[in-house]
């Protein structure tokens, strides 16, 4: 036994010596290149490493996690949070458990994950509730993974967690604004990017298309009006818009009372919300223009053989046309919302406390912080990524669920 | 059928450029001091501003019932966000002050967070009832912004900073040095007329923000680092041992610029201007009689001076003075016991910084400083 191993390495070993030496040490060029090149990674990574565990001071992160996720909510409201954490959580874990598997690789990483977040944000109160909403995420994945998939019920319960999400939204807000309800100029922190960007994705989306459709359409009034305002919103830099709903948007609306959005009165209305307004109007010209690209790529030929089948124009455009068009931009679309996504810590212009702004306001006000600006910057950068590398990766998984690609 | 095209292309592009016109139309407005905000352009969040305010301010914010006060979040001891997410500092105080004297509780204070660029814009749309916000009193802005300016509650005003290790006594030792400073027309001007008076040479480096000047300077990309003097303290104070700590700076004790700050209201409503002014007045009159919140109850159970017995709202001979502010006469021991007098609210906030107050233009004028309140009667 022991000769043997010796003589002959194990298979993995064997492959990986091949590997690199295909790969990195081809060639005298390819291996000066590959010595450079990990001298260079090396010591880049040595400075990162050296910097997240010996030099940075993470305390200001710690001490100002309130102020980072929900800026300047008032305290003893935090309980509005919860339930939305906690449905979205439920959501989140029978989601995958129904679409996808966990594997173990991505298990591994999600637990280790979590240590940092314990460890930093969690105390007392708080380490009992987001433990739940932890809890609350692997219950959901295992019921849909042991008991829901494969079973009769499968295609219900997928039904029942799209409704689920759809809820979930009205939810928030109700949350935020009933039972006396928190003063939406006071809504902050990473928690109103969040809400920020799902508001713009979620409304803008429908306007986008029918936008698009209006575009496309044989209709001359429609196809200018979309064009026209297509082209004027894509012309105007966001921070134009965001300016502009709070300069200018007020003189122009009516005071027309709108329940919900504008008790007041529409040139009355809360900033937040106008903000809201600002971002969908302009996310749904950039959507408009990605699904049209999807309209004009399903072939001529698909419309005539439905129409041959004598279906009606809404039914071709809904069982025929939009199917096909918004399968080929889901990358287009999705990069859209993770630019509209990140786009929403530029409503530090109009005066909200967002996550960007939050902390650069611990740097610059808090005087035992001020020196940690890197600390506070890398870690905002770190939350942004974290969430659009999620939506990327959400992305490809449901290309491949459509099948983008091999139709 | 081109030419429609044509037309309704033109009319899109004189649209746009309307729109263009309106939205810069309103980024110009007088800003420009020196007073330490490394922010970009930003504006208020809506504080269910009214936009009248003609001589109704008070009945305005007693409608209401809360105040909606215009502040910093970014301008250490001044106005900044703690970790809870509240305004706290120096000016954030005057804010409970005058909540406390409206209201009898200085709780009730609508934050609205405020760039220099947008905080004109805001009083004077009614967003803001009150802005307190490291905020110079020049003559421009009190003639043409529409904006009256109470009480002067710090007198800050442009210094120096250097590296003691650098050998510099004075700005007229700087010759050919290179001179870090936040963007801001003042801050430059202020530094460009001081090096010319005396003659010498220098290179400006202007930095957006602290953080990276402060970076630039302890890389020695530039002799001195000019900014208000409160600022300068308060960047000192917390100056990183790893790169030699307070004691490694210096600050010239030479001012080269006057930055009075103090609490600015609309010129248009007198009776608000009065409130707010005399509040501050109050707080500074209880300062130079001794009365803080900590033995108010002793002062209110046994005045001795008149003027105490007026500031304090309390019966002399059977009449209470009355202030005819349009609030309780009593305004003043809500103030005081909730929020402090002046002395109180520098010690808690700017001593800090490392600022102390005595020999100081902060100073009371019994002192030898500039605090100094008219009479109370």
């Amino acid at each position: 036994m022991a000769t043997i191993v010796r003589t002959s390495p194990t298979p993995i070993l064997r492959r990986a010596r091949r590997w690199a030496k295909d790969n990195l040490f081809g060639s005298v060029g390819n291996t000066l290149l590959t010595v450079v090149t990990s001298a260079i990674l090396g010591f880049v990574l040595y400075q990162i490493l050296r910097f997240v565990f010996i030099t940075a001071e993470w305390e200001v992160i710690e001490t100002n996690r309130r102020l980072l996720f929900i800026g300047r909510f008032p305290a003893g409201e935090e309980w509005r949070f919860w339930p939305t954490i906690f449905v979205a959580s439920a959501l989140a874990g029978l989601t995958w458990g129904l679409w996808s598997r966990l594997e173990w690789q991505a298990a591994m990483i999600l637990a280790a994950a979590l240590v940092p977040v314990f460890a930093f944000f969690a105390h007392g109160e708080l380490a009992l509730l987001t433990a739940a909403a932890v809890a609350l995420a692997v219950l959901g994945y295992g019921l849909a993974q042991l008991w829901l998939t494969g079973s009769g019920y499968s295609a219900a319960a997928r039904q029942l967690v799209m409704v689920g999400w759809v809820i979930t939204f009205p939810l928030t807000i109700f949350m935020l604004l009933a039972f006396g309800g928190v003063d939406p100029s006071l809504w902050g922190g990473f928690y109103l990017n969040i809400l920020l960007a799902v508001v713009g994705i979620v409304v803008s989306f429908p306007l986008g298309v029918l936008l698009a459709l209006g575009r496309t359409s044989s209709y001359p009034v429609l196809r200018v009006a979309s064009t026209a305002y297509i082209e004027l919103i894509r012309g105007v830099p966001l921070i134009t818009i965001l300016l502009m709903t709070w300069l200018v948007l007020p003189i122009f609306l009516p005071s027309i009372a709108v329940p919900v959005l504008a008790p007041e009165g529409l040139d009355d209305m809360e900033l937040t919300y106008r903000v809201m307004v600002a971002l969908v109007l302009f996310s749904a010209a950039y959507v408009a223009e990605a699904v049209r690209g999807g309209l004009q790529a399903v072939p001529r030929g698909q419309i005539e053989a439905a129409q041959a089948l004598g279906m009606g124009t809404f039914s071709v455009l809904a069982f025929i046309i939009l199917p096909q068009a918004l399968r080929a931009v889901i990358p287009a679309l999705v990069g859209q919302f993770i630019s509209l996504f990140k786009d929403t810590s530029l409503i530090f212009i109009v005066g909200s406390t967002d996550l960007l702004k939050a902390g650069r306001a611990i740097t610059q006000g808090q005087i035992e912080f001020s020196s940690q600006e890197k600390e506070v910057l890398l870690f905002v950068a770190l939350v942004f990524w974290v969430v659009a590398f999620s939506m990327s990766r959400l992305s490809q998984r449901l290309e491949r669920t459509m099948g983008v690609g091999e139709r | 059928m081109k030419k429609n095209w044509l037309l309704i292309a033109v009319g899109l592009i004189v649209a746009v450029l309307a729109i263009a016109a309106i939205a810069c139309g309103d980024d110009d407005d007088g800003d420009g001091n020196g007073n330490g905000d490394g922010n970009g352009i930003e504006t208020p969040s809506d504080g269910n501003g009214t936009g009248n305010t003609h001589e109704q301010t008070l009945s305005d914010v007693l409608a209401r019932g809360r105040l909606n006060c215009g502040v910093n979040d970014g301008v250490p001891g001044f106005g900044f966000l703690e970790a809870d997410g509240t305004s706290s500092g120096f000016d954030v105080d005057f804010c409970r002050a005058l909540a406390a004297a409206i209201f009898g509780d200085s709780e009730l204070v609508d934050y609205v967070i405020l760039t220099a660029a947008a905080r004109f814009e805001a009083l004077a749309g009614g967003e803001i009832d009150v802005l307190i916000r490291n905020t110079t009193w020049t003559l421009s802005r009190d003639a043409e912004l529409n904006a009256s300016f109470a009480t002067t509650t710090f007198y800050d005003g442009q210094g120096m900073m250097v590296r003691v290790a650098d050998g510099f006594d004075s700005i007229d030792d700087m010759e050919g040095t290179t001179i870090c400073s936040l963007q801001g027309t003042t801050t430059e001007l202020n530094l460009a007329d001081r090096f010319e008076a005396g003659g010498l040479s220098y290179e400006g480096l202007t930095f957006e923000d602290n953080g990276p000047l402060e970076a630039a300077f302890t890389a020695e990309a530039c002799q001195g680092w000019t900014s208000d003097q409160s600022q300068l303290a308060a960047r000192r104070s917390a100056y990183p041992e790893a790169d030699g700590g307070p004691e490694s700076l210096l600050i010239f004790p030479e001012v080269f610029s006057k930055e009075p700050l103090g609490p600015v209201t609309r010129d248009d409503d007198s009776q608000w201007f009065d409130i707010v002014n005399w509040v501050v007045i109050g707080m500074i009159t209880a300062d130079e009689k001794g009365i803080t919140s900590a033995n108010l109850a002793d002062f209110v159970a046994d005045p001795g001076e008149v003027e105490t017995s007026r500031l304090l709202g309390l019966p002399i001979e059977g009449t209470v003075f009355d202030s005819t502010l349009g609030i309780d006469p009593d305004f003043m021991q809500d103030v005081i016991a909730q929020v402090g007098n002046y002395g109180e609210l520098y010690e808690k906030h700017i001593e800090p910084l490392g600022i102390p107050r005595e020999g100081s233009l902060n100073a009371s004028w019994l002192d030898g400083g500039l605090i100094y309140a008219p009479p109370w009667r």
